[in-house]
């Protein structure tokens, strides 16, 4: 059965609008495979695997499934004939149970004389939780009890059944903590190895496609750049100088030029200026007690841990998005105590949340953009088009966020370029004080190295950042100072370093 | 030849012309504006052309009453219409407008009449109205902000309350309905009688209309409840006061309340204590009519109010000039509603609210 080919999608076209999104494309995936999907935002790889999971119809083109003309008209449909894909942003029904979530779709199961058993339906999805090994999870609660990440590891036991042949995982893991993860690497590797059952794994991270996948695509503006084999991902995963040809490799066909040695910081200078520009002063909040920390005018200080750590909720309370029990967060003398007097004193906050809290989808990338600086750009109460629109053309300059203009819609970019747009606002604004929360989360490697380089000259122009990430690699190759957090407390304070390892920091984690 | 070239030529660049302005990603953003005004543009020519031939009444005569009245229906709509953009685009609805226009209209001819018919008055019980609208829309966004309720919820509160309150004072001074007192040789001399004027109408309107457009597209306010609609989060993120621009909203729609009270009773002369039933659905059709999207939101335009406005008045109208019993008037402007929205909802922007 190995190497019989489970799928394949021959001239595959894509056109959304005018934005060409695949190009003609010849994709195959045979059994045994865990096929890595890797490409710049905007490359085309959700697109054709969102096509093969009923989410969206192609513009031209065939596919085949087990040796069949394929054709779903619905998610729902695909699943039910075996392929599933895990979507990156959250896909989960509020406001009803977790059991209801899981069998969403499948209720007949449970229904008899129009009346479904919800007794049967809790015991079975509680029996699916734990297979899983995530019993914390109750079958009976509303889903709006659990987080974001949780909200993703109850999508995967929707997803995978036992009639599952193909798994797409479009970039899931940047959502899950180590245990998350561990769970989801394991379903993989069993469907893949043990099953004989094939996977796509989409990620922009090129040390998990390494160690995850065997073999792997690389997409660029919507075509099928080239392929790495199996043999040399096999050999990437063992050998350390072969991981870096391998990885070079696939960068550059990816991005279309050398990306270049430098991703992260190369200068180990921790120094900054005295003045302070944003101190919490023994402040309690939520589960956070007593937390201090003075974030100085050119330093990068970094916050890190795994999710749901509390870190993200410091970065909220930064912006005044918290509700302060005990202690002042003070920016140049003034309290901080809502979002309003976090931004009239020079502080933007890039939530991790991009497209339900970050960004304004169903609007322009210029009312996006425009909407913090209109108080700088009023003229005597009154808003000109001309200076609205000298203010907007700047930043997409500065950002170069690929569009058609200003006005093209935001729902429309791609996940990088939604990024730079959130960026884009707090730079228009003139902030001096950056709460970062996960700003290189599903972004492309290209991205990824032009925000870094960006943090790098806001350091030097004098901003101060606060980094929030539950990626330790760009923590620890980013920020000056990197504090640690577990169950809501700090454990942990490391300088800037050319010797510290990760494992120094998990120490602290864990 | 040459001549006959270079207007080949002409032609050609202007096709091109027009092509490059005519693109789809234009379509994409004012698909519902080439809907709604193609709308009025038909409706025009229709009722422009069977009234006259079925019952001889010419609808564009500006001397006619069916123009003047198709205009002074379209000018109330699109006042109140434009107005209620502003609670519209936070994607909030307000019902209580029947209610307030009927008490608005109750005060404003009592207040005259026993004020002795002065200016003085009419003046007082104007600033009286534009209080109690100030009122009714703070009440309106602070409860439902406090509460965390559905603004519709907090309206039809609103409205319960209004319609008893109007039914208990007329009731008090001049029982089943109420009208400007005045002798009937000299009705010109009321200070009402130049607010009838269609052209005077016209011109309020236009003036409304320029103050509200330069509030939603030349200040924070159009912007900011636009963003609220669209995704209150992501606004309070961008230091945008939910409460302080949901209260702005409902108090813009308040004054266009009082200038439409001030208009229906220029108009009527007379009111019950439910004289003003039913705007809340004309201003939400007329809405609708104009392209504007119901969940709020980013799309939102002043200009569907007064397309949407004038279509419906055409409509409603015009029916009656066609010969169609004014007991059927309602079934057709259901239809072409029920039309209306079978096609916008099925559009990928959502015009309605989910």
């Amino acid at each position: 059965m190995e190497n019989e080919i489970i799928f394949e999608a021959r001239h595959m076209h894509k056109v959304f609008g005018q934005t060409i999104a695949l190009k003609d494309v010849d994709f195959t995936l045979k059994r045994g495979e865990i096929r890595g999907l890797v490409g710049e935002n905007g490359s085309g790889k959700s697109t054709i695997m969102s096509i093969a999971s009923g989410m969206q119809p192609e513009t031209s083109g065939e596919m085949f499934y087990k040796g069949k003309p394929w054709k779903p008209d619905t998610m729902v449909t695909a699943q039910g004939q075996g392929i599933s894909m895990i979507l990156q942003e959250a896909n989960t029904i509020p406001g009803v149970t977790v059991a209801q979530n899981i069998f969403a779709g499948h209720e007949e199961r449970f229904t008899k004389f129009g009346m479904v058993n919800m007794k049967k339906m809790f015991a079975e999805a509680q029996k699916l939780l734990e297979k899983f090994g995530i019993s914390h999870i109750k079958a009976r609660d509303s889903i709006d009890k659990y987080n974001f990440e949780n909200r993703k590891l109850i999508e995967i036991v929707r997803c995978v059944t036992d009639e599952t042949e193909i798994l797409v995982v479009d970039e899931t893991t940047t959502a899950l903590s180590l245990d998350g993860r561990e769970i989801l690497y394991k379903i993989v590797h069993r469907m893949a190895e043990e099953e004989d059952k094939a996977v796509v794994f989409i990620s922009h991270d090129m040390d998990e496609i390494l160690d995850q996948c065997n073999v792997l695509t690389v997409l660029r503006d919507g075509d099928i750049i080239g392929e790495i084999s199996k043999e040399d991902m096999l050999a990437a995963k063992t050998e350390g100088t072969k991981r870096q040809e391998v990885m070079k490799r696939a960068r550059y066909m990816m991005v279309g030029r050398e990306i270049g040695e430098k991703y992260y910081r190369e200068d180990y200078d921790t120094s900054h200026a005295d003045a302070v520009a944003l101190e919490f002063d023994d402040v309690s909040f939520g589960n956070v007690r007593g937390f201090s920390l003075k974030l100085h005018e050119g330093e990068i200080v970094g916050l890190g841990g795994l999710s749901g750590c509390g870190m993200h909720d410091v970065g909220r309370a930064a912006f005044g998005l918290e509700k302060i029990r005990q202690g002042r967060i003070l920016r140049n003398g003034v309290e901080v105590k809502n979002p309003m007097t976090a931004i009239r004193n020079g502080i933007g906050y890039i939530s991790k949340n991009r497209d339900t809290e970050a960004l304004i989808l169903q609007g322009s990338i210029g009312d996006n953009i425009a909407l913090p600086c209109l108080d700088g750009i009023a003229k005597n109460g009154l808003i000109f088009t001309k200076d609205k629109n000298k203010l907007i053309n700047g930043q997409i300059d500065l950002f170069s966020i690929k569009c058609r203009n200003g006005k093209q819609w935001v729902n429309t970019l791609s996940g990088g370029n939604k990024q730079k747009v959130s960026f884009a606002k707090w730079t228009a604004k003139g902030s001096e004080v950056f709460i970062m929360d996960c700003p290189t989360r599903g972004v492309d490697v290209g991205v990824k190295q032009s925000m870094y380089a960006l943090m790098e000259e806001m350091k030097k122009e004098g901003k101060a950042i606060l980094m929030i990430s539950e990626e330790l690699s760009e923590l620890i190759g980013m920020v000056d100072r990197l504090i640690v957090m577990k169950d809501f407390e700090v454990t942990g304070e490391l300088k800037r370093s050319q010797k510290l390892k990760q494992v120094d920091v998990i120490e602290y984690m864990l | 030849m040459i001549p006959k070239l270079k207007n080949e030529r002409k032609g050609t660049l202007m096709k091109e012309r027009v092509r490059g302005i005519f693109t789809k990603e234009w379509l994409e953003v004012h698909g519902n504006d080439v809907f709604a005004y193609s709308g009025l543009v038909l409706c025009i020519l229709v009722f422009s052309i069977l009234p006259p031939i079925l019952r001889g009444i010419n609808i564009l005569d500006p001397a006619g009453l069916a123009f003047k009245s198709i205009v002074k229906d379209g000018v109330m709509y699109s006042i109140l219409a434009a107005g209620a953009v502003f609670v519209y685009s936070l994607g909030a609805m307000d019902i209580s407008v029947g209610a307030q226009i009927s008490m608005y209209a109750i005060l404003l001819i009592h207040t005259y009449n026993v004020g002795g018919s002065s200016i003085g008055a009419l003046v007082g019980c104007v600033a009286l109205i534009f209080v109690i609208a100030m009122v009714c829309g703070i009440t309106n966004s602070v409860i439902a902000n406090v509460l965390e309720m559905k603004p519709i919820i907090t309206s039809l509160i609103l409205q319960f309350l209004i319609y008893g309150i109007a039914s208990v004072v007329i009731n008090i001074w001049n029982p089943a309905s109420i009208a400007i007192t005045f002798d009937i040789g000299t009705v010109a001399m009321t200070h009402f009688a130049p607010l009838g004027n269609v052209w005077v109408q016209v011109g309020i309107m236009v003036g409304c209309l320029l103050l509200f457009t330069v509030l939603f597209n030349y200040t924070k306010i159009g912007h900011y409840v636009k963003a609220i609609g669209a995704n209150q989060d992501c606004a309070r993120q961008m230091g945008i006061s939910l409460v302080k621009y949901r209260m702005l909203a409902y108090m813009i729609f308040g004054v266009a309340i009082v200038v439409a009270s001030l208009l229906f009773v220029a108009n009527t002369g007379t009111t019950t204590s439910n004289g003003g039933k039913g705007y809340e659905m004309k201003i939400m059709i007329s809405l609708i009519i104009g392209g504007m999207p119901l969940s709020g939101g980013m799309k939102s335009k002043i200009s569907s109010a007064v397309i949407g406005g004038f279509t419906y008045a055409l409509i409603t109208r015009s029916f009656i000039y066609i010969g169609v019993p004014d007991k059927y008037t309602t079934v057709f402007v259901a239809l072409i509603y029920i039309v209306v929205v079978l096609l916008t909802c099925r559009s990928k922007d959502k015009v309605l609210p989910r």
